[in-house]
């Protein structure tokens, strides 16, 4: 019987070690998932100077899923809503967005500019896209929040 | 001693069986992906298609879904109206539920007061409708999507 006992044992870790495996939930984060704006900083090149928030019923909502990102914009104090389709990939310390189309404004305006480059400091339920000068400087950030 | 074969055999249909749940899971079709608009349908009274109209060209309909948030969004070369919308979703087998929290000022003057939208859902692998019914369930118009991701 103490064959059995050993035996039984072996097979209840392997059984749990085989649950915890297959279940085991992605330890990197992710970008995939809804996003939603909460703040802008300021930087003074480096560090943050000034936290502006949002007026309110301004909504800015991003989503991103296997390589696609698509956001819009609702503001009650502006009339034009703006809003962008187009792909993406991530570095561990950059986003790269390609937009593909935008709203009429936006269109006109990039024109050839297409292709976004944000360094990114992700965390499970919270991101900031920063945007930085043609010097390396930071200059300005979108926080957002996890809301899925 | 003649426990022991059973109590393995027991065993090694429980690692069998857990390690073939996931895949089971992934053989229905789900909503969860990026779409783009290829063409409306119209139905006639007995609920048959009667009519098949492209989406006008250059123009461009995209809806994500993900996890219960869905966002859309109408690309339109020539014209500066504003079309997209965000909110949330519920499918069943035959049903899309979707709940907006926001959509543009143009969308605005022409939604229901409460921005919910019930159609009736036909979901393949790589591509879905959106049936839009009447007050009586009548089948009027349908968006038809496929898949892009």
């Amino acid at each position: 019987m103490k064959k059995l006992l050993g035996l039984v044992a072996l097979m209840f870790l392997l059984i749990t070690t085989l649950a915890i495996t297959s279940s085991k939930p992605n330890t990197m984060h992710t970008m995939e998932g809804t996003w939603e704006l909460q703040s802008f900083y300021n930087y003074d090149g480096q560090d943050i100077t000034d936290t502006v928030s949002l007026l309110p019923g301004y909504r800015q909502v991003k989503m991103y899923y296997n390589g696609k990102i698509m956001w819009s914009r609702t503001d009650p104090n502006d009339t034009i809503g703006r809003f962008g389709f187009g792909e993406y990939r991530i570095t561990d310390t950059e986003l790269i967005e390609t937009i593909e189309y935008g709203d009429y404004g936006m269109m006109r305006a990039l024109q050839d500019l297409r292709n976004f480059t944000f360094d990114l400091v992700l965390t499970d339920s919270t991101y900031s896209q920063i945007t930085v000068d043609a010097e390396g400087n930071y200059t300005f950030s979108e926080n957002y929040k996890r809301i899925d | 001693m003649k426990k022991l074969p059973g109590l393995i055999c027991l065993m090694f249909i429980m690692i069998s069986a857990s390690s073939y749940n996931p895949d089971e899971l992934q053989t229905i079709p789900s909503i969860e992906g990026t779409w783009e608009l290829v063409n409306f349908y119209n139905f006639d009274d007995e609920g048959n298609i009667s009519d098949t109209l492209p989406a006008s060209s250059g123009y461009r309909q995209i809806k994500m879904y993900y996890n219960g948030k869905i966002m859309w969004t109408r690309y339109v070369p020539t014209d500066s109206v504003e079309w997209f919308g965000y909110g949330s979703y519920v499918t069943t087998d035959s049903t899309l539920t979707e709940r907006l929290d926001y959509m543009s000022a143009s969308m605005r003057k022409i939604a229901n007061e409460n921005m919910e939208w019930h159609m009736e859902l036909q979901l393949q692998e790589d591509k879905y409708s959106q049936i839009f019914l009447d007050p009586e369930g009548k089948r009027m118009t349908s968006e038809n999507y496929k898949r892009l991701d």
